[in-house]
């Protein structure tokens, strides 16, 4: 008899909570997941019109520069412009504080990373703060299996308008961001992250999204964009 | 003008290898977009702070011996340019002058520093910019100090023999620290370091031996660059856990499966219990 009874309810109760269970993580996942990726608008290319070069990317055209032509140049008494290279990003917003270090392209034109996960890295051959036009690209870990989370881990919480802060000599440019993309990394463009031609902007590069063992890299780039604080979007 | 035939040598490969370089993938560059060409400038010539122009402008003011100055950013062109012992008049006689022509999208270094024999001497070196490979970085060593050729290890093995004053020799090697010391070719003691010397994936790290043997200030500076021209894709997050880490899948996965699982077999029991 009691054997019975329980044979009777066992099947149930697991219907129960087997029910509460596969409703309760598919609404989980559901709340907790973010809606996507995408916020605001990508800045447009600003001031330049420029043809597009051999690998995608923008790239100058003649008497296009913004000091003018240079036929006659060499004469002239030169403007020269110390490059302010930037030594750390702030992004209060999400708990950045972390120090920059400048980097450069790899052989099959990876953009290298600093080694150390709580780095980010400037790309030197990029733009650099406070200049009138061009990308100050960066680029940083989410985490790392070896030595933990990166200073980007977050970098998907950021909203269009959430300031962030670069330190270079000495003084603090501040950007705002206009727009938040996630892109398979097969897909992302290359123009609109790394192009020089364009008003000036931050770029703020990180991995996001499904995460491939076979390659141990993530699938997507997480790529914030800012302008300057104050100009228009 | 006084610019040694080996610096001119260098200057003619660089714009050769920019030449090259830009059948492929070239001016993409921040600086190239903007017509204009990156320039450090080293001094290696000790007890002599100086005023350097360009073109008769005034571009770095009170430069002292063991300083690199810079990048700046030039508008690409030819330029006229002289070294003054710091605080002469800007008509006075220059110590230095050469003429450097410098193109868009070009990284150069000037070095204010001395022949082997100890004259002072400006000698425009190119920055070759080239991708080095996957997680490697280039160490290049410019000799422009008053001493004989030195041999250059990195850790217990020779890595350029016999580089003599005016020259420079560029290897890739994966980033990383290198313990690095000069010695007299030949020899080996060293006349300098050993030191380690960071080398980052991506960069160029310019050691430069300045300074005069004989007069016992014989040291380095150092200088990093960019290599490899515009990205084509970032790599961050190399291997890890918490692909969206606010939201990991795998708790929903695994209480969702255990959940289907008992909704599985109860239903089974249910059947079971009915045919009873």
């Amino acid at each position: 008899m009691t054997a019975r009874r329980r044979r009777v309810r066992w099947p149930v109760a697991a219907l129960i909570v087997g029910l509460a269970l596969a409703g309760g993580s598919a609404v989980g996942y559901a709340v907790t997941r973010p809606p996507g990726h995408d916020y605001g608008a990508v800045p447009p290319p600003g001031i330049y019109q420029a043809g597009t070069g051999s690998q995608g990317v923008t790239v100058a055209r003649p008497g296009a520069s913004r000091r003018g032509g240079t036929a006659g140049r060499s004469a002239a008494a030169p403007d020269v412009t110390a490059v302010r290279v930037p030594v750390r990003l702030l992004i209060p917003a999400i708990g950045v504080s972390a120090p920059v270090l400048p980097t450069g392209v790899q052989a099959g034109g990876s953009l290298a990373i600093p080694p150390d996960p709580s780095d980010v890295g400037w790309w030197a051959g990029g733009g650099f703060p406070g200049e009138p036009t061009g990308a100050v690209v960066l680029v940083g870990h989410i985490n790392s299996a070896v030595l933990g989370p990166g200073a980007l881990l977050r970098l998907q919480d950021v909203r269009p308008g959430t300031v962030i802060t670069v330190m270079a000599s000495g003084q603090a440019y501040r950007y705002r961001v206009v727009a938040l993309r996630a892109y398979a990394k097969a897909g992302l463009p290359v123009a609109a992250v790394f192009g020089q031609q364009v008003a000036p902007r931050l770029v703020v590069v990180s991995c996001g999204g499904p995460f491939d063992a076979s390659t141990g890299h993530y699938l997507d780039n997480i790529v914030a964009y800012a302008v300057p604080s104050g100009t228009a979007p | 003008m006084r610019i040694s035939k080996l610096a001119a040598a260098s200057l003619t490969a660089g714009f050769l290898a920019l030449t090259a370089g830009s059948a492929g993938a070239t001016a993409i560059s921040a600086s190239a977009a903007t017509g204009e060409a990156t320039v450090t400038v080293v001094h290696g010539i000790p007890n002599t702070p100086v005023d350097v122009y360009a073109n008769g402008k005034k571009i770095l003011s009170g430069f002292t011996f063991k300083t690199v100055a810079g990048p700046l950013q030039l508008p690409a062109g030819s330029y006229a340019i002289d070294v003054r012992k710091a605080g002469s008049a800007a008509a006075s006689a220059p110590v230095l002058s050469a003429t450097e022509q410098v193109t868009a999208g070009e990284n150069a270094t000037i070095v204010a520093g001395l022949t082997a024999s100890g004259t002072p001497v400006l000698t425009a070196f190119a920055n070759d910019t080239s991708a080095a490979g996957t997680s490697k970085g280039r160490l290049v060593v410019r000799h422009v100090a008053e001493a004989p050729a030195v041999d250059v290890y990195a850790g217990s093995s020779k890595v350029i023999s016999g580089l003599a004053s005016g020259q420079q020799q560029a290897l890739d090697v994966p980033a990383g620290s290198v313990p690095a010391k000069v010695t007299l070719a030949g020899q080996t003691a060293a006349v300098l370091g050993p030191v380690n010397v960071p080398v980052t994936a991506g960069m160029g790290t310019v050691v430069y031996a300045i300074g005069s043997a004989a007069g016992h200030t014989l040291t380095a500076v150092t200088q990093q660059y960019p290599l490899g021209g515009a990205p084509s894709s970032a790599q961050a997050g190399s291997g890890g856990l918490g692909a969206d880490p606010n939201t990991p899948v795998w708790p929903f996965v695994l209480i969702g499966g255990a959940g289907v699982a008992l909704i599985a077999t109860g239903a089974v029991g249910t059947a079971r219990r009915r045919r009873a």
